[in-house]
């Protein structure tokens, strides 16, 4: 007879009791948790640290002493700024539209503001280079021949350029923060301004406006995190025209392959690693005196809307309109350029062609060989993230082992940090130098990703996991169930959408990973990113178009199915 | 200060009558205690009074001033009323003397007049000290007082108060409802207030509007509400009640006598509210409170039955008899040696008539 054993957690039960292999479960994924993630940065700082075997700071020293080393933390730096700003120029005030005002088409809005969410900016940099690009690009031609004129309207291989690209793929994040800080405000808290005497303009001023400022500042600063870690638009529009943040920096240095490069970029990498630190934690800062300023919630009332009388409708055409353009045309530009026979041909009937997805998906080797490396990677890792992420989020939610916060913020912070910092981390940590060689192999681009990515799966599945009140198990452990098989017939069923979810949270973005990827890949492990990273920077516009497409699709149908999954609830990919 | 009038106020939304011909007049310094289930159109006719709904048809009328009607809305902010929310809605981002001084100075009341009138309305909800306090270093029971200086900084017209109790915890609560009268008994504003707990209804208000499904079923005193109900959801929904169903056989000046449609068909002296239209024998329920109902021995009383259970509740026994086929409930004292199966008699002190 099996002695019951109270609770459900890993602690109970002796050692050698029934949860032996629980604990060994947990152990495992404690460990992979350590390899994959503390390992790796502590090598990095470490070598940061190190100049001919001995302890030093003159990797740094080098780093503020040569302009083409200190010029790209200040560009990072001011790209970030201008990208935030125009981040907040648009979210902020379509936030307000959707959340507060009677604008038609409101929904729509929503959705179309998500849509750059969950596009890699990478396509989008493709996109607008197929717009702007000085002389061939679309509106670029329709512009000269208009005003007959040989200036191109704008150059998109440019700091203006970068940040236009940057401004509207980072907009999501603070329209999301506003958008929720507004429907979640209380109602009340206006209403009692307006029985006091208020005006609707002052409730603005005096209440909502103060309110909301937090969220503001909240996504503005991930909008900079966002900018400053990105690699794609950076280096589709900057490089042509010599900018580097240090992104494409470091990306520089590893590609010149030398001891010294690998000394630079870890050094660099290492300033922008406390730049994403700086940011991250004071985002969270934010967010956590926004919380303690928590207002106790009654009935949910319904949110007063805005009535915006007779500008309803020029305003909704005046959004509707810019939206379009500006995340709706450079998807469209993408497909017309893939279905033509070169970019750059007028666009009529004799010109298209389906030739460039023929070619892509069945004879060209590069292509063939990453959609199927960037297949293999994205399911292999989903997987892993999953097992990874429900084992985690059990001993941090379940078990509540001591150390748990340690466990969260080291599942929780890579996230944040820049694919490029870890993507130099993995090298410096798994290519030989303590005992495993995984460079040119899928195996380190999978424990990247897992360290990356492994975020949103344990998010999901924690999350799931705290909605399964402990006298679910409790109940199932007393009708005589084991632990696993209470995890199974009662734990597993209720998480189950957390876990599809987080699966697919975790296969959209490592599909279409470019900026670890472009670091870590090898002869026989390009992955799509790379594929498109690569035909894209050389000119073959209408073949990275078609690849472009191919991946637009697969990601808004696995965003449609998640949303299936987990409801209206937005996420991110 | 002012009265407050409801001239056959209707809310609609969409088709739902969420307020449906409300008619009221509320005296100059009176306490109101808007009563009901939830969704029976309390809230909504508060907001009405605020200004934050616009009534369909009707109109209300602060003092002799029309402020709503379906033509016409004078806005919140120029209604000169005070306001207490359900959850306070204390702005975290301002501290207590902040939030309390807002009304005033949307007022431009004179820097000295402000703060001498912010410190003297502090000090009467008992905030002294805690002016340079954030809402979130503040209990729920502060930040109502918070709520309430704020809203009678400015000396309103009148308070509504929307359910501002239901937050804290009993024992606060029960606190509260004597301040809020100590409070009105020292200023005299006029006082709306929203409640689904009757207690606090019965405590605070000269008058209680018992609502149910948008209408306005009753106004009367708490007395009156509690002894003579108007009809059963009033009874039912107010203090504990029997509700028998029996026959009226006879009926004259307001006395009747129903009878049981058990199998005894034990007969019952009762009150007979005038109705038009009655044809006698006239089915309907008979309404009795559990303490009106007195046990005896079984020769002494009118009705015979059998204690079924009787279980102790600190004060009071709560004894249930079965009286030909009915369950009863009656309020004993705990002296008396009542068990389950003891049969007993009844007297009942007093029954109302209720045409179904």
């Amino acid at each position: 007879m099996q002695r019951p054993t109270p609770g459900s957690t890993l602690r109970t039960g002796g050692f050698w009791g029934p949860n032996v292999t629980a604990r060994a479960c947990g152990a495992l994924a404690i460990a992979v948790l350590l390899l994959a993630v503390a390992l790796p940065l502590v090598a990095l700082f470490y070598r940061s640290l190190i100049r001919d075997g001995a302890l030093s700071l003159g990797n740094y020293i080098d780093v503020f002493s040569a302009t083409r080393n200190y010029q790209p933390i200040w560009d990072t730096l001011v790209l970030g700024f201008w990208s935030m700003i125009v981040a907040a120029a648009l979210g902020v005030p379509l936030a307000w539209l959707v959340a507060r005002t009677d604008l038609p088409g409101r929904r729509f809005l929503e959705i179309v503001c998500l849509l750059p969410y969950m596009l890699p900016p990478l396509i989008g940099a493709m996109a607008w280079t197929q717009l702007l690009a000085p002389r061939a690009g679309y509106i670029n031609q329709l512009w000269m021949s208009l005003m007959g004129t040989r200036t191109p309207l704008f150059n998109i291989y440019s700091f203006g350029g970068m940040v236009m690209v940057m401004g509207f793929y980072t907009f999501p994040f603070v329209f999301l923060a506003v958008r929720g800080a507004l429907e979640r405000m209380n109602p009340s808290l206006e209403e009692a301004a307006r029985i006091c005497g208020a005006r609707s303009a002052r409730v603005a001023r005096d209440i909502t406006v103060p309110l909301v400022i937090p969220s503001i500042a909240a996504g503005m600063m991930l909008a900079f995190l966002y900018t400053a870690s990105n690699f794609g638009v950076p280096a589709l529009l900057g490089m042509r025209a010599r900018i580097y943040v240090l992104t494409t920096r470091i990306y520089a240095y590893v590609l010149q392959g030398d001891m010294a490069g690998i000394q630079l970029a870890t050094s660099l990498s290492v300033v922008l690693l406390a730049l994403a630190g700086v940011l991250i934690l004071g985002n969270r800062w934010i967010l956590r005196r926004q919380h303690g300023a928590a207002i106790i919630s009654g009935k949910s009332v319904r949110p007063t809307r805005v009535e915006l009388g007779r500008f309803r409708y020029p305003l909704a055409a005046v959004v509707h309109l810019f939206m379009a353009l500006t995340t709706m045309s450079p998807i469209v530009a993408l497909f017309i350029t893939s279905f033509l026979k070169a970019w750059g041909l007028p666009l009529q009937a004799s010109n298209l062609t389906l030739r460039n997805y023929q070619y892509i998906l069945f004879e060209f080797p590069l292509t063939r060989t990453a959609i199927l490396n960037s297949l293999i990677l994205a399911v292999a890792s989903a997987t892993a993230a999953v097992l990874l992420g429900a084992a985690l989020a059990y001993i941090v939610v379940k078990a509540k082992v001591r150390g748990r916060q340690a466990v969260d913020a080291l599942v929780t912070f890579p996230n944040a940090i820049p694919g490029t910092v870890l993507a130099l981390a993995m090298i410096l940590a798994w290519s030989g130098r303590y005992g495993v060689n995984l460079y040119n192999t899928f195996g380190i681009l999978i424990v990247a990703y897992l360290a990356h990515y492994t975020f949103y799966a344990y998010r999901n599945i924690a999350a799931s996991l705290v909605q399964v009140h402990p006298s679910m198990e409790e109940a199932a452990r007393i009708s005589g169930a084991g632990l696993f098989r209470t995890l199974r017939d009662v734990v597993f069923p209720l998480i189950r959408p957390g876990l599809t979810a987080g699966w697919l949270l975790v296969f959209a973005p490592t599909l279409r990973e470019l900026t670890m990827s472009i670091l870590l890949y090898g002869p026989y492990t390009p992955t799509i990113g790379v594929a498109l990273f690569d035909l894209q920077d050389a000119g073959y516009f209408h073949i990275a178009s078609a690849l472009a497409a191919v991946l637009v699709v697969v990601i808004l149908v696995t965003n449609m199915v998640m949303r299936k999954i987990v409801g209206a609830r937005t996420t991110a990919a | 200060m002012a009265s407050i009038s409801l001239r056959h106020v209707s809310k609609l939304f969409g088709s739902v009558r969420a307020v449906d011909d409300a008619l009221l007049d509320i005296a100059d310094g009176e306490i109101i205690c808007f009563l009901g289930p939830s969704g029976c159109g309390k809230t909504t006719t508060l907001r009405m009074i605020a200004g934050f709904d616009r009534p369909t048809s009707g109109e209300i009328l602060i003092g002799d001033q029309v402020v709503s009607s379906a033509k016409d809305n004078v806005p919140p902010e120029r209604r000169n009323l005070g306001m207490v929310f359900q959850n306070y809605a204390v702005w975290p981002h301002m501290n207590v003397f902040a939030n309390v001084a807002y009304p005033l100075k949307l007022r431009r009341v004179p820097k000295r007049d402000l703060r001498q009138k912010v410190q003297h309305t502090i000090s009467l909800v008992g905030l002294e000290g805690l002016e340079k306090r954030y809402p979130e270093q503040l209990s729920g029971g502060e930040q109502q007082r918070v709520a309430l200086a704020r809203s009678l900084v400015m000396e309103p017209v009148a308070l509504l108060l929307d359910e501002p109790l239901s937050n804290l915890d009993a024992k606060l609560r029960e606190k509260m409802r004597f301040e809020l009268m100590d409070l009105h008994r020292q200023i005299g504003v006029t006082m709306v207030y929203v409640t689904h707990d009757q207690a606090e209804a019965m405590v605070l208000s000269d008058r209680v509007v018992v609502m149910n499904r948008g209408r306005v079923v009753q106004v009367d005193s708490p007395t009156a509400i509690y002894g003579e109900p108007r009809d059963p959801f009033v009874a039912d929904f107010i203090g504990l009640a029997n509700f028998v169903p029996v026959v009226l056989q006879d009926e004259s000046a307001g006395q009747g006598v129903a009878e049981s449609t058990g199998p005894a068909r034990t007969r019952y002296r009762c009150r007979v509210r005038p109705h038009a239209g009655r044809v006698l024998p006239a089915k309907g329920t008979l309404f009795v409170r559990p303490e009106d109902v007195a046990i005896l021995p079984l020769e002494e009383g009118e009705v015979k039955g059998t204690i079924t259970r009787a279980t102790f509740l600190g004060t009071r026994l709560d004894v249930r008899v079965d009286v030909d086929g009915v369950e009863w409930r009656a309020d004993a004292s705990t002296d008396s040696d009542l068990h389950e199966g003891r049969q007993v008699g009844l007297s009942i002190r007093r029954a109302i008539f209720f045409d179904s």
